[in-house]
Order: structure tokens, then sequence, then C-alpha cells
């Protein structure tokens, strides 16, 4: 993979190419501890369940199965809401990170995603997936920062970027039986992420990714956000929902590029 | 525990039925039609934009328990190919699903799935020589 760019990528640059991912200590943990005291606010106010920051990975012994999609996808809404563009903020946990890997003129997804993965919680499951399947594009990255500890099964699992890479090219060769028997069968091939709270997961969603039942005792609750290059390709299909625009938001141009959005030469 | 049933939501980036609806727009729909008619809305797989790949329809219904319900948006969400249909058809028949269909506003158990899928097909009979076929 032209080598010699590569060779001269820091050393996360080259993580993110060789093993699909890498792990950061957020830079501005204050904020995410804010964050974290938000959602517990929001537990508070809106559904009356009192659990405190630390011990938000025993969330489950106050909420049922019933309703945590109704808390997921509220608190989903409040935080992207009450602040003027929460993507940008969430980017201030890993920016250096992301210029490191990605580059300074982002595009974004449009809101930030927010996951609850309660033990024994089967209707929260994402099965094995790339995110290429539904059209997203292959040159984002996925910044994904857990307000718990995530390990073993309440974490997300990864595969190796070319196993991935191989299982995506021969997709429809896998359409009756689907990728499920992937996990029983290439066991060497994936890992379950290790990713305590105070820690962010910088990952590339080309290759296949999930998780599975939550079998630990404690819950996992993260956030999610897909960032790429501002002038990377977006899907070409008419219908696709995955350009900018609909699905990605410019996020942070620079000056040369408003010159240029702005600039007309008479034809 | 909740007497409550869930539901399985099913969701596409395709264009179906000459819509192309996003993703985030279908979820709402489905998340709105549990909480109407008291199901627990179960996240949904989503389909590849690859052209007539139906995977994730089909590791849905692989992944339903016997009787159990899934929804989506549209019949026109199932795939035009009727060989295709046929084997999601067999699968879905065994399983006893039900399937929920807010645009037609439908609730169709397993047996009556295939008329429903053949009436739904009419909508793309053309003034032709060719018979229509219902050979599933």
């Amino acid at each position: 993979m032209l080598q010699n760019f590569y060779q001269d990528f820091s050393e996360n640059s080259k993580r993110l190419i060789d093993d699909g991912y890498f792990i950061i200590d957020i830079e501005k943990i204050d904020k995410l501890i804010d964050v974290r005291e938000s959602f517990t606010n929001y537990l508070q106010e809106s559904h009356d369940i009192n659990v405190s920051s630390e011990n938000l990975d025993l969330l489950h012994e106050n909420l049922s199965v019933e309703n945590v999609n109704n808390v997921r996808y509220g608190f989903f809404q409040y935080i992207n809401s009450i602040s003027k563009d929460f993507t940008s903020d969430y980017l201030e946990f890993a920016k250096k990170s992301m210029f490191e890997v990605v580059g300074t003129e982002l595009a974004s997804s449009k809101m930030v995603n927010f996951s609850i993965q309660m033990p024994n919680d089967e209707s929260s499951i994402l099965p094995l997936h790339s995110d290429m399947f539904s059209g997203e594009s292959p040159f984002q990255v996925n910044l994904w920062v857990p307000l718990t500890d995530a390990k073993d099964t309440n974490s997300m699992f990864i595969f190796n970027p070319s196993f991935s890479q191989k299982i995506c090219s021969e997709l429809n060769d896998y359409e009756e039986d689907g990728l499920e028997r992937l996990m029983m069968e290439y066991k060497d091939e994936y890992i379950f992420l290790n990713v305590p709270f105070g820690k962010g997961l910088i990952f590339s969603p080309t290759c296949l990714h999930g998780n599975v039942l939550n079998t630990t005792k404690t819950s996992r609750l993260s956030f999610n956000c897909r960032y790429k290059n501002l002038f990377t390709p977006y899907h070409k299909s008419e219908e696709s929902e995955k350009k900018l625009g609909s699905f990605y938001k410019a996020l942070t141009p620079k000056a040369a590029t408003l010159i240029g959005l702005n600039f007309n030469l008479d034809e | 525990m909740s007497d409550k049933l869930t539901l399985t939501g099913y969701v596409s980036v395709k264009e179906f039925g000459g819509y192309a609806l996003p993703v985030p727009i279908q979820n709402k729909l489905l998340k709105t039609y549990c909480n109407d008619n008291n199901f627990i809305y179960r996240l949904p797989m989503n389909e590849t934009c690859l052209h007539e790949n139906f995977m994730f329809l089909f590791s849905t219904i692989n992944m339903a328990s016997n009787n159990s319900n899934i929804g989506m948006c549209s019949i026109h969400m199932f795939p035009k190919n009727k060989s295709k249909f046929k084997l999601l058809l067999n699968k879905v028949i065994e399983k006893k699903l039900n399937f929920h269909f807010i645009f037609e506003n439908s609730v169709v158990p397993s047996i009556e799935l295939k008329d429903f899928y053949l009436s739904s097909r009419l909508r793309y009979l053309k003034n032709t020589n060719l018979e229509f076929s219902s050979d599933l």
C-alpha cells in the first residue's frame, strides 16, 4: 500500500492501517466527565432514575430492557441538542489524533450516536457488519468513547483489516446464510476491545465489527461518531442518503476552501 | 417481567417502491409504530447498499424466533427477484413470522405473505404480452 507514504506515518496511523484501530487517552477528560454527569442528570430528570456517575455500569439494576431504547434515544436527542454542535464538542476528545490520521478539514456524521448495552439485553445487539455495507464512506474513521469501562462482551468486537477486506469482497457469497457464522469459525480474526473510561477508540469501520449479547455483569454506555476528510468521495448512487448534507456535514473547513467556494470566474 | 411483544425492525438504504427514505426516518416510523401498538422495539439490521443483495433481510429472518414479529416500512423492501423471495418465504412460513408493513398499514401473517407480495407486484405491470407469473 503506497509504501513511501506509509513509512513516514505516525505510530497511530500505522496501527490504524495494520490493526484497524488504536486507543488513545481522552484529550479533555474534564469535558467527558461533564458529559457523563449530563447523562445522570438526564436519567433523573426525564426518567426518575437515580444512578451515580461512578456506578453507571450498574444502570441495568434501575432500567428495564423494555425502556432501554427510550432512554437511549431520548439522551441521543438531548445531548445532540444542548450545545451548538455536539459533533464538534465530541471531536475535542480526540482532536489531535483525528487530525493526525484523517486531516484537518473534516466532515462528520450529523449527530453523535449513543449506545447502551445492558447484560442479557437482546434488543440492543448490533450484528456483525461493516459501515460500508450501507454506503458510508471507506475514507471515514469512527471515534468511539465509552462512559463506562468497556471490555469482554459488553464491549464491541472488531475483525482485522485483511480478513474484513476478504469477506467484504466476497459478500454476495454470504447473502443467504449471513455473516454470523464468522464469529464461530474465525475466532482468531477478531478481538473484543478493552476501552476503560477515560480512553477513546478510533477505528476504521471498513473492518467488520459489532457487538454480541452482553454476558458480563456490567452495562456499557458509549458514543460514536464518524469523521472523514471533507473532500474524500461520498456514495455515488442518487438515492443514497450517505452524502454531504444528509448524512455528513462539513465540520472544519479552512479559509482557502471558503475562498474557493465563493469564487466565480466569468465563463 | 413485561408481557409486551418484541418487534424486530428492518431498514434499508435502497430505493423501495419509488421511495428512498433515510434510515433514521425509517427508524422513527418503526419506533412510533411500536409505541402506538405496544411493542418493544428491537433495533433493526440495515440492509446492504449492494444491488439485489438482501443479506440482512435473510439474517433478520434467520435470527427471528418462531411466531415473532418483524416490522419494515413497506412490502416493496422485499426482493423483486421471485426465486429470492421464495427462499425467504419458505423460512418465513417455517417460522410462522408476522410482518408489519407501515406504508401498507398491514399486519401480514406468514401464510398470507405470498399473496400480499404478489399483489404488491401489480404496481410494476406494464402493457406487455408476457403473463404475470405467480409460480412461487
